[in-house]
C-alpha cells in the first residue's frame, strides 16, 4: 500500500483521475492497484485493432440470429 | 457400480431399471462430499436434508412410473452466482454475504421443472472474475487431479465437484472462458452455449454482452441433457434436443483446425500442441475431413473481448468498489479497475470490431461444420503461485467465442506428463450446439478420455 506522496506526475494524474471517479478509498489505500490497472488499460488500448470502417453501425451488437 | 462416476444418463437409466434408488445415490454423494471436500473446497453449501427429501420423492415417483424427464432425481449443483429463492447468493465475496435471493433464476426454475435434484452451491472466483484468492470469506477450490494446482475458473467449484465425483452435473457461467477453463483444468466437459440461448435472469452479471450460463458434466450426452433442461425443453426428447445427433458420428463432417491460435499467435506448451494434433487425427480416422482454417488473430479477438469485460464489469461494480473496496479480494479489484480508464469511444469501437469478428467466424463456419481450437495453452499451474496464475490467464483461446457468441465445447483430450488434464475446444455455428456435441460425443467414443478420473 503506497502513501500516494512523491509520485511521478503521471501517477499523480492517474490517482487524481481515480478520485474524480469517486474512488477515494481505493486511491487512499490501494493506489498501486490503480496504477497497475491504468497500465493494463493502456496496453489494451495500444494493442486494440481499429475497426476497418468507422462508419459501420454498432447496432444490433449481439443479435447473432440476424447476422448469420 | 461406483456411484460417484456414474453420468447423469447412466443414473437415469439405473433409476428406470430400478437398479439404483435416488436416496442411495444422493446419500452416497453427500458421504463423498463429507469425505473429501475439506481438501477440494468445491462446495460452499450442501443441501443435505432438502436433497434427501427430494430423493425420497423421486424414489416414490419412479416406483409408480411418474417420471417427468431424463434428469428426474438426478443431482446437480450450481455456481454460487445463481439465485435460488430464499438462499444467499454470495458470489464468493464479502460484499454479498448478506444478499438473499427472493426468487429462483430462470435456469433453476427450468431444472426444477425437469425434476432435477438440487444438491448445493459451489465455489467460484469472486464475482466470476477474481482468481484463486486467499483473502475471501471462503477458501479457493482445488484441482482434484492435484490439490496443489489451480482448478481453473471462474466456475472453479463446478469443475472440481464434477471432476471429483461429488455431483454428476453442475452449472457454470462463462464471460471469458469461465466454464471452459475449469473444464480444462479439471478434465471434464463444459459447454458455453450460443449467446442468449440460456437465460441469464437471476444470475449475477459480470459483463452483460459476454455472459453465458451453461452445463458442466463428465460426458457430452450429459451436457446435452442439461442444456435441454436449461432452456425448458424435455431433456433428450424431440427434434430440437441438443442430444438429437449424439450417435451420428463424424463421418463426412468438415472440421476446421484453427492452428494459428496455438502455433503462431500464442505458442502452446508442446504437450498441448501434440494432443491437439492427435485430436485432429482421431477425427480424420473417424471419417471427418479436417482442414486448416484462419480466423482473426487470437490477440485481436482477445483484446476486443477484454474491452467489453473491463467496461461492462466496471459498470456493474464501480459503485460498490468505491464504497467498499476493502471487501473485495485484491485480484478482483485489479481485474475490475482497468474499466475505469476506458472511454465510451473505445467501447463503441469494440462494438464495431465485434461485428467484423462475428462475420469472420461465420464466414469460416460456412465452409466447415465445426472448429477444432485449443483451450488452455498450458496445463494448470500451482494454485499458490499468484504470478503463474496471472501469466497463464491470458494464455487461452476461449475468450474470442464469448465475444462472438458461438457455442464452444471444452473436452478432455489428454493428460500431461505431470498427470494434469489437457483440453480442446469444438466451436460451432450459432444455435448449432447439436453438431458441436455430436463431434464431442464421437471423440469420446473413439478415445474414452472422458472415462479418466482423478484418484481422490
Amino acid at each position: 500500500m503506497s502513501s500516494g506522496q512523491n509520485l511521478a506526475p503521471s501517477e499523480a494524474a492517474l490517482l487524481a483521475r481515480a478520485r474524480e471517479l469517486g474512488l477515494h478509498l481505493i486511491a487512499d489505500h490501494y493506489s498501486e492497484e490503480i496504477l497497475i490497472a491504468a497500465n493494463v488499460a493502456q496496453k489494451l488500448k495500444a494493442n486494440f485493432p481499429q475497426p476497418e470502417d468507422v462508419t459501420v453501425d454498432i447496432w444490433p451488437s449481439m443479435s447473432v440470429r440476424e447476422q448469420q | 457400480m461406483k456411484l460417484e462416476w456414474l453420468t447423469a444418463a447412466q443414473i437415469s437409466k439405473a433409476y428406470r431399471e430400478r437398479k439404483l434408488s435416488p436416496v442411495e445415490l444422493v446419500q452416497s454423494l453427500i458421504d463423498r462430499i463429507d469425505a473429501i471436500d475439506d481438501k477440494v473446497h468445491a462446495f460452499l453449501h450442501v443441501e443435505r436434508e432438502t436433497a434427501l427429501a427430494q430423493a425420497r420423492q423421486a424414489e416414490a415417483d419412479y416406483m409408480v412410473g411418474r417420471v417427468s424427464s431424463a434428469l428426474h432425481g438426478v443431482p446437480y449443483a450450481i455456481k454460487d452466482i445463481i439465485d435460488v429463492a430464499g438462499q444467499a447468493t454470495t458470489c464468493h465475496s464479502k460484499v454479498m454475504l448478506d444478499h438473499k435471493a427472493t426468487e429462483d433464476a430462470v435456469v433453476i426454475r427450468n431444472l426444477r421443472g425437469a425434476q432435477a435434484l438440487y444438491l448445493g452451491k459451489l465455489a467460484l472466483h469472486e464475482f466470476a472474475i477474481g482468481g484463486p484468492s486467499f483473502d475471501l470469506p471462503f477458501p479457493p477450490s482445488r484441482n482434484p487431479w492435484n490439490l496443489d494446482h489451480h482448478p481453473g475458473g471462474s466456475s472453479s467449484g463446478s469443475g472440481a465437484a464434477v471432476a471429483a465425483g461429488m455431483v454428476p452435473l453442475a452449472l457454470g457461467t462463462d464471460t471469458g472462458g469461465s466454464i471452459r477453463h475449469p473444464a480444462a483444468a479439471c478434465g471434464i466437459a463444459g459447454l458455453k452455449p450460443t449467446y442468449d440461448l440460456v437465460s441469464r435472469k437471476g444470475v449475477y452479471p459480470l459483463a452483460f454482452s459476454l455472459d453465458h450460463v451453461g452445463p458442466m458434466a463428465r460426458s457430452c450426452e450429459d451436457l446435452a441433457l442439461m442444456l435441454d433442461a436449461l432452456v425448458g425443453r424435455t431433456p433428450g426428447v424431440g427434434p430440437e434436443s441438443a442430444a438429437r445427433d449424439l450417435n451420428r458420428g463424424v463421418k463426412g463432417l468438415r472440421i476446421g483446425f484453427v492452428r494459428h491460435f496455438h502455433e503462431k499467435d500464442l505458442v502452446a506448451d508442446p504437450e498441448v500442441a501434440a494432443y491437439l494434433e492427435e485430436a485432429a487425427k482421431v477425427f480424420e480416422a473417424a471419417g471427418a475431413h479436417v482442414v486448416d482454417v484462419t480466423l482473426p488473430s487470437l490477440e485481436s479477438m482477445a483484446s476486443v473481448q477484454k474491452t467489453f469485460q473491463f467496461a461492462e464489469g466496471w459498470a456493474v461494480h464501480h459503485r460498490m468498489l468505491a464504497e467498499r473496496p476493502q471487501d473485495y479480494g485484491s485480484m478482483s479489484r485489479r481485474k475490475l479497475l482497468p474499466g475505469a480508464f476506458l472511454s465510451a469511444a473505445e467501447y463503441v469501437m469494440a462494438m464495431q470490431k465485434r461485428r467484423e469478428m462475428i462475420q469472420a467466424v461465420n464466414d469460416v463456419l460456412r465452409e466447415v461444420d465445426v472448429l477444432l481450437v485449443a483451450n488452455s495453452l498450458d496445463p494448470a499451474c500451482r494454485i499458490d503461485d499468484e504470478a503463474a496464475a496471472v501469466r497463464t490467464y491470458p494464455r487461452q483461446a476461449r475468450a474470442p467465442f464469448n465475444m462472438t457468441g458461438h457455442p464452444a465445447l471444452a473436452l478432455l483430450c489428454g493428460l500431461s506428463s505431470g498427470g494434469l488434464p489437457i483440453s480442446m475446444q469444438l466451436v460451432g455455428r450459432h444455435f448449432d450446439e447439436a453438431t458441436v456435441l455430436r463431434a464431442g460425443a464421437a471423440f469420446e467414443a473413439a478415445t474414452q478420455w472422458h472415462q479418466k478420473h482423478p484418484e481422490i
